[in-house]
């Protein structure tokens, strides 16, 4: 009887195109389960200062909508990795983890901030990219950063595809009306209000006096966060265009093929970058690159450590934010992300 | 001189040298001298509750009667109990040095399923005796029972004994033990995931995981014959999962990931997520292990064993400094079964001692949080050596 049990749960059984052991159904069921569950045990909480910016009744609509996201991050990583390595279990495994993925529950369940939906947006335009549809990338890269100005992080690589004729200077437009529409509704110059574009900015101004980073592991965590705010955010923007233009000529001038897996890497990379360097980085900046990081740990395995230090680093930051105080100074975070940025440009070279 | 060490002669089919007998004398003598240097130590743990159980028990009349005894609180199943019962009434030493005792005649159980694990394995008495010696000087082992009096130990060694069992491929006794083992105490199940496994692989079946509430029936005899309720006797691990009584930290200077992301607050929330987590993590780790096809070898066993073992005290919520006792025990065997791996016990030591000195010492030089990275380092080390050995067996096993 145990040989006939055993032998049942790995049988594949076809459905149309597809087939599944009951083993992989019973997966997908009980990670959606556990994530469900996970996210339950959290969901009553509200960060004060989100419920005084935003108020209560939006922030539940807006845990709903991420919640509904992630979901849909969780299927959009299955079709990724399946299609990548062409090994749906690792696929299985990908979605799984995103369902459980530490940052994304408590981004959903504990914040609410809708951050999900640009993710999901990023995390297509680098699947659109991967597939050679660069256009495609770019649009949807518009839509991204029209819910939420982060999705900029991605765009250097797109220049360097740009600039190696991967891509059209046309499909440009759409993440520049992305940019243009998402700042005239966050700085309400538009007639309506869009609470998940405008969260982010209405938390900022309840926090109260700016800083370089609000618990972002980045470079300001190393050398001071509350000094020459003004001077440093203005040389820092300048710096980040450069970089941005530095990694995107970089890109265009390597040698190398442009192989599925250099590409994604090359996205992660600029994800971790540009945030790192940017002034004014919240604790979940670095959102698109712990998306990425997962897809670039099942792509490339030898690689597998990168979205577990990145989900150590993000969710330290986020504990930050929820105790009011790190557990660690957060300088420590900062270094070993320097650390992961250089093991990634290493990679790269 | 040296010849003479070195001469054999033989038990049934075991060679033992004169060496091996003057090792084994100095292990169990120097284990023994280190035991007793330690006899005095009292714990918060034994004023706060051991002593008020062993006070309860005696007054109910110890022995089988003390068990009708009515707790405020207590966590522990019948077979310990009853233990603690027969010390009550047990007209010699007193209580600490008698609880320490049974944990160290345990301490002797466990070190001998080394002993027969590393012989078996190495075919040579001398290497058994030295995991004997390695497994009685652990800082851990040591300390657990003869300096903190308690009792982790005891469920360790039938677990030890199942392991064995397990490695000559004898389900039967192995699942045996792993039920004395559970009725003893809850935490026996953080190794549950690799039993799974192990029936996907073909290594158990399932009729053998009737053991479990075999034994923890016949192990709460005692109490019903003194007139104790089933339920009440059943409920005791539902109460201890529901960490009813440790719910005011998550993490009781364990070195997990709560003491990365801070240990009080969200005490509610985060430990009904944790659980969930745990849950979610060890899904997909045994639909992995599940999965993919591959011949199951002692060494992977071993390995996947500590790794399910980490992966489960590293997410649970309210782990306690002693909860890594499993893996401490099984790094130890396991660098008998590869010397590369010698890393691995340090480590595993190493992370798990630094609960207890805080615990009993009040010392915290080094940040918890520094421990969780050496840990969450020595987890990723097992994920990759069995992805390498999973990959390379399946590869060696198509051409």
């Amino acid at each position: 009887m145990d040989k006939a049990i055993r032998e049942f749960l790995v049988k594949e059984i076809r459905f149309k195109k597809y087939s599944l052991a009951p083993l992989d159904i019973l997966l997908l069921i009980g990670t959606a389960i556990a994530g469900a569950c996970l996210r339950e045990s959290v969901v009553s909480y509200v960060p004060q200062e989100v419920e005084e910016a935003i108020g209560l009744a939006m922030i539940n609509q807006l845990k709903l909508f991420s919640m509904v996201f992630d979901v849909f991050l969780a299927v959009l990583m299955l079709d990724l990795v399946t299609g990548i390595t062409g090994n749906k279990i690792k696929g299985f495994l990908a979605y799984g983890v995103m369902l459980l993925f530490p940052v994304l529950a408590a981004s959903s369940a504990m914040w609410g901030m809708g951050d999900e939906a640009y993710v999901f947006f990023a995390l297509l335009s680098i699947s659109y990219t991967l597939k050679g549809k660069g256009n495609m990338g770019l649009c949807s890269l518009g839509i991204s950063i029209l819910l939420n100005a982060n999705g900029l992080f991605l765009l250097p690589v797109f220049l360097g595809l740009y600039l190696r004729k991967e891509v059209k200077a046309a499909a440009f437009l759409a993440p520049a009306f992305g940019l243009a529409a998402n700042r005239l509704i966050v700085t309400k110059m538009l007639p309506f209000r869009l609470p998940f574009i405008q969260a982010d900015a209405l938390l900022a101004e309840s926090r109260g006096e700016a800083v370089l980073s609000y618990h972002y592991p980045n470079i300001y965590q190393i050398f001071g966060v509350d000094k020459f705010v003004t001077e440093y955010s203005q040389a820092a923007v300048c710096f980040v265009i450069c970089l941005g233009v530095m990694i995107g000529v970089l890109i265009a001038l390597s040698k190398k093929d442009l192989t599925k897996e250099r590409v994604l890497l090359l996205f992660v990379l600029s994800a971790m970058v540009i945030p790192y360097f940017a002034p004014f980085m919240n604790e979940r900046s670095g959102m698109i690159a712990d998306v990425a990081a997962v897809l670039l740990g099942f792509a490339v395995l030898r690689k597998f450590y990168v979205p577990l230090v990145q989900v150590i680093i993000s969710y330290v930051a986020y504990s930050a934010y929820f105790r009011g105080e790190s557990v660690m100074p957060m300088a420590l975070p900062a270094a070993v992300s320097l650390l992961l940025i250089m093991d990634l440009i290493r990679e790269e070279t | 001189m040296q010849s003479g060490l070195l001469k054999e002669f033989q038990v049934k089919k075991i060679r033992i040298r004169i060496l091996d007998i003057l090792l084994f004398l100095l292990f169990t003598a120097g284990a023994v001298w280190m035991r007793y240097a330690l006899r005095n130590v009292v714990a918060g743990d034994y004023k706060m509750f051991f002593e008020p159980w062993v006070a309860t028990l005696r007054e109910a009349g110890g022995g089988i009667r003390g068990l009708a005894a009515e707790f405020e609180y207590v966590d522990y199943t019948t077979p310990y109990l009853f233990i603690l019962s027969c010390i009550s009434i047990c007209p010699f030493l007193n209580t600490l040095l008698l609880m320490k005792m049974v944990s160290v005649f345990f301490d002797f159980v466990a070190a001998f399923a080394v002993m027969a694990i590393v012989y078996d394995r190495k075919k040579s008495l001398t290497y058994g005796i030295l995991g004997y010696g390695v497994f009685l000087m652990a800082p851990t082992i040591l300390t657990n029972g003869a300096m903190w009096a308690q009792c982790d130990i005891i469920f360790t060694s039938f677990i030890l004994w199942s392991l064995y069992f397990l490695l000559k491929d004898k389900p039967v006794p192995a699942m045996a033990f792993y039920g004395v083992a559970f009725a003893f105490k809850l935490q026996t199940l953080f190794l549950a995931p690799l039993y799974v496994i192990l029936w996907m692989k073909g290594k158990i079946k399932l009729k053998h995981f009737l053991f479990l509430p075999l034994m923890y029936f016949i192990g709460i005899i005692p109490s019903l014959l003194a007139g104790k309720g089933l339920w009440e006797l059943i409920s005791v691990y539902f109460f201890q999962a529901n960490g009813a009584m440790d719910i005011y930290a998550l993490s009781h200077k364990f070195p997990n990931i709560y003491q990365l992301i801070g240990t009080d607050t969200f005490l509610f929330e985060y430990a009904d997520g944790g659980i969930w987590l745990t849950l979610g993590a060890l899904m997909l780790l045994l639909y992995t292990f599940a999965r993919l096809e591959y011949e199951m070898d002692q060494v992977l066993m071993l390995r996947m064993g500590m790794f399910l073992t980490m992966t489960v005290v590293f997410f649970l919520p309210h782990m306690h400094e002693r909860y890594a006792i499993l893996v401490d025990v099984l790094a130890i065997v396991y660098v008998f079964f590869d010397k590369k791996g010698f890393y691995v016990p340090v480590i595993t030591l190493l992370c798990s001692f630094a609960g207890y000195t805080i615990y009993l010492a009040g010392n915290n030089i080094v940040p918890l949080f520094v421990y969780t990275i050496l840990f969450l380092f020595l987890m990723v080390d097992h994920g990759v050596f069995l992805c390498k050995r999973i990959k390379g067996g399946r590869e060696e096993a198509h051409g």
